[in-house]
């Protein structure tokens, strides 16, 4: 995954999630990658799917938390 | 430069994403449209798209930012007073169904029955705290076991409440005179199961022949002496589905058109005898997905007597429109305990029937108090910390948390916990099926497809009811 | 035909107008009943007698009147026996519709002292309607009344027809009032397309003012009913006005559609505003369709029951008016004249439609 990631807490989040996505592999962040061991080779072009998506979810969450939180506050207005 | 209310995504194929907003409003892009969003170089025309949808503001305060608040607002209902109860006047039945352990007692067993005092107290339970309309669940047990509990019960509530509505849940082995009187009244619904065939039937639940021949005699009779106010469930068994369209058809045969699809859920030892495996739930989800197409199929032209799948048009209306949240097992916040609850053969209280299956297996005591002491807050309490999908790491990620609910109860007795990931629960498993389901009709290009849709959703003529951004 | 306006005769022309409840028996600011010679009722107002000719198949007793001696007149602000009165706050207007059924004029007489009075003697629970030209012009003294009537009759309800143009947002915290809760807002909106709108409304911006109205509206918890008139000059922009009311305005109460009525200045362009939906029920039908889909309330009024399609007619709503209660002779034989929507009696026929006729 040519990514690269600067804020460590996303990807944290990123591979906790993974994690949890799936279960019997092992999900692991080194230096710029995050690789998921153990997928059989047709699953591949899918779990890369996932793990991409779930980078971009992540990401796009942390940046828009501000926002959320500021339209919760108007709401409560 | 406009501002997007924060939105979620999720893949409906290789190449299509569904995004939608806290607020509960959806579109379907692709994969473009991602990366910009992600890349923050949204286009002039997705920045018009997103506007036209009320789904970005100009400036705060604006008519988009005020319809965004307004559905979050909607969707965000506070607890209400109590206004559904599950009444279990005995736990004895006389029916032994394969999947029934731990709801029953044996016909002739002691003390499985409200006492005097316990109707009295249920009595008083009520009065104070249900406000002006109830609806009254008589479960068992099999209720009709204590057509005098019932009675006294609908009386006491026709007196007290302005409103009031009755659903007696039965296995109708036993349609006596006494029985017919009760349900004359125009309050009184019958609710019954109803297998499929005749066959499975048996399989699941009468055992002898005798017993099914005299159950389908008491379903046609009770159904001709009360038309709609009769309904029935299916328990269907992942390991034993009938073919949809004989299924349809028994269902058909009573004229019931509405059908509410799930599978049977097993506790206690049940569960361990009939274990449900990602199998189970695939060969499910085929099967529910046949059904709604024979269904469709079934719809051509009809107009006032459609066939429809009332959880699937409940999903629909979850999507479509903040605010339609009378489903418990489908709301959030999902207050457990106030609007709904379940009171027990011996008086105690339980946020739901679920709940209290657990506390007969010995899994958890979820009980919330009696009728004799009252409520505890404090356990009352306790229960709503997963309450609100929408602070929930998972669903807050995911474009249906506006629409879909929280059910940690069944997280529990499913799971043993309540803080297992969304995604490993068999909630979020069957709730992003059926909402990908529901997209994909929602944006099918198949006429006959949106002629259901539009009678489902009570619509004059079918229009689109998604969005697309190119 | 309601008689709105009786003529009278006033034992004293110089006695000054006043609002009077006409009552059979004596009580707080009452005209009460003395005597009746024939069809002519005679009532006593403090030192004045007031005589007034009963209408034809009306009963006027209950009703709250403006009286004027000095014109000999009594207009019957509040009929106690009717659902649909409105009071008429100002003539002005700040926009000129091409179809408004009550032109507006440039003077101007302020009447919120006699229509503070009449809604203090209004009967239990009634809706009271407040209309013009455009009442929100004044829009101080009626907020005032609204607030004023309501501490002291807090069962009444309200009804403002507003074109919606004058909300500010300095208005919020006072529109948040328990006062404001038994108000409901009438508010035109007829096209989302800013040009038709402002052209069927002769006011450019008058759109783009609702668009900033409506959120502070919103913001104050008020309850909005859109209105909607079927127009030849609207009808093909329909179902995008559902979408935009659909996704724009979720917070409207509901959304009233209606025919267009031979009333005011439609009597002569009928022609070119008339649009026959039986003919083309499509926009008509996509537009409920859309709005149904996301649960907004829809009612369609004056829309006789046999010129829409079956699918429609669950969303018809009866008149709006007890004006319009007549219906042409052919449907005395329809077998859902109870549940149709009535005629004006100078304009009762189906005519104007393509398709229709007895059910
Ligand atoms: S439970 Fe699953 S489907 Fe429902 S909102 Fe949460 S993540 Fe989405
Ligand atoms: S025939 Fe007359 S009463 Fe019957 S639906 Fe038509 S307009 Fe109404």
């Amino acid at each position: 995954m040519k990514h690269t990631i600067e804020d460590a807490q996303i990807i944290q989040d990123v591979v906790d999630r993974l994690g949890v996505i799936y279960p019997d592999n092992l999900v692991e962040y080194d230096d710029k990658f995050i690789s998921i061991r153990n997928v059989e080779a047709v699953d591949v072009p899918n779990v890369r799917q996932v793990a991409l998506d779930q980078l971009i979810r992540s990401r796009y969450d942390a940046n828009s938390a501000n926002l959320r939180n500021m339209l919760y506050t108007r709401l409560l207005r | 430069m406009s501002s997007v209310f924060p939105l979620r995504f999720r893949r409906l194929s290789e190449s299509s994403l569904v995004f939608a907003n806290e607020a509960g409003q959806f579109f379907k892009s692709n994969d473009r449209f991602l990366e910009r969003l992600d890349n923050e170089k949204l286009t002039k025309s997705d920045q018009e798209f997103l506007f036209d949808h009320a789904m970005a503001s100009r400036r705060a305060g604006d008519i988009n930012e005020m319809s965004y608040l307004h559905r979050l607002a909607s969707r965000l209902r506070p607890p209400t007073d109590l206004s559904y109860v599950i009444l279990v006047p005995t736990l004895r039945c006389d029916l032994a169904c394969s999947y029934c352990q731990v709801s029953r007692a044996a016909i002739n067993a002691k003390g499985f029955d409200w006492s005097d005092e316990t109707l009295l107290n249920v009595k008083s339970y009520l009065s104070k705290s249900v406000s002006k309309r109830i609806q009254v669940e008589f479960q068992g047990g099999e209720p009709t076991l204590r057509l005098d509990l019932m009675s006294q019960i609908m009386d006491f509530c026709r007196e007290h409440f302005e409103e009031s509505r009755f659903i007696i849940c039965t296995n109708l082995s036993v349609v006596n005179e006494a029985f017919v009187d009760i349900i004359s009244a125009e309050d009184v619904f019958v609710s019954s199961s109803l297998d499929g065939s005749p066959d499975l039937h048996r399989k699941q639940r009468t055992n002898t022949k005798s017993q099914t021949d005299e159950f389908f005699k008491n379903f046609s009779r009770v159904g001709e002496l009360i038309g709609d106010r009769l309904s029935a469930l299916p328990t269907l068994d992942s390991k034993n589905l009938p073919a949809p369209s004989d299924f349809l058809d028994t269902f058909d045969h009573y004229n019931m058109r509405s059908v509410f699809l799930r599978p049977v859920v097993y506790h206690g030892f049940a569960r361990k005898r009939h274990p449900t495996s990602k199998d189970h739930q695939s060969v499910w989800q085929k099967f529910y997905e046949a059904c709604i197409y024979e269904m469709i199929a079934r719809n051509i032209g009809e107009t006032s007597d459609f066939y429809e799948e009332y959880y699937l048009t409940l999903i629909l209306k979850r999507l479509l429109r903040p605010g339609e949240d009378n489903h418990i097992d489908l709301r959030s916040p999902n207050w457990l305990g106030y609007d709904h609850q379940l009171i027990d053969y011996d008086g105690r209280i339980y946020p739901s029937d679920e709940a209290r299956m657990m506390a007969r297996t010995g899994q958890v005591d979820l009980s919330i108090g009696d009728v004799f002491a009252g409520l505890d807050e404090e356990k009352r309490g306790a229960l709503q910390g997963r309450a609100f999908n929408a602070l929930d790491p998972w669903c807050s990620q995911c474009p249906y948390q506006a629409a879909c609910g929280s059910d940690p109860i069944d997280d529990l007795a499913r799971h043993g916990r309540a803080d297992v990931p969304k995604p490993a629960t068999a909630y979020c498993q069957k709730h992003l099926h059926i909402f990908d389901f529901a997209m994909k009709l929602i944006y099918s290009e198949d006429k006959k497809n949106q002629h259901s849709l539009a009678l489902w959703l009570g619509l004059p003529s079918p229009i689109f009811l998604g969005d697309v951004l190119q | 035909m309601i008689e709105l306006s009786l003529p009278a005769n006033f034992s004293d022309s110089s006695h000054l107008p006043f609002i009077a409840k006409l009552s059979r028996i004596d009580g707080h600011q009452t005209a009460t009943l003395v005597g009746e010679i024939g069809d002519e009722l005679m009532f006593q107002f403090q030192d004045l007698t007031i005589s007034i000719v009963q209408p034809v198949g009306e009963d006027i007793i209950g009703d709250i009147v403006f009286v004027e001696p000095a014109y000999n007149r009594v207009s019957r602000w509040i009929r106690e026996r009717s659902d649909h009165n409105t009071l008429l706050v100002t003539e002005r207007c700040d926009q000129l519709c091409i179809m408004c059924s009550q032109p507006p004029k440039k003077s101007h007489i302020d009447m919120f002292t006699f229509m503070e009075q009449a809604c203090m003697l209004a009967p239990q629970n009634m809706m009271i309607g407040f209309s013009g030209g455009e009442p929100l012009l004044y829009k101080e003294q009626l907020f005032a009344l609204l607030e004023k009537v309501h501490t002291v009759r807090p069962d009444l309800k309200f009804h403002v027809l507003t074109n919606a143009q004058h909300f500010e947002e300095d208005d919020v915290e006072r529109l948040r009032q328990t006062a404001f809760k038994s108000v409901l807002w009438g508010v035109p909106l007829y096209a989302s397309d800013p040009s038709t709108h402002d052209s069927i409304v002769g006011k450019i911006g008058a759109f783009e003012q609702l668009v900033t109205s409506l959120p502070i509206m919103a913001r104050a918890g008020l309850q909005i009913e859109l209105r909607s008139v079927l127009l030849k000059q609207n009808y093909h922009e329909f179902e995008q006005l559902s979408r935009f009311i659909s996704s724009k305005l979720p917070f409207v109460s509901v959304w009233a559609i209606m025919q267009l009525e031979r009333i005011g200045f439609a009597k002569n362009r009928w022609f070119e505003q008339f649009v026959d939906h039986s003919e083309n029920s499509e926009p008509l039908m996509a537009a409920v369709s859309v709005a149904k889909s996301v649960g907004l309330d829809i009612s369609l009024y004056n829309i006789p029951y046999c010129t829409v399609p079956q699918k429609l007619r669950g969303f018809l709503s009866q008149s709006i008016s007890d004006w319009k209660r007549s219906f042409p002779a052919d449907c005395e034989k329809c077998s859902v004249k109870s549940i149709c929507t009535g005629f004006f009696e100078w304009h009762s026929t189906l005519e104007d439609y393509k398709y229709g006729g007895v059910i």
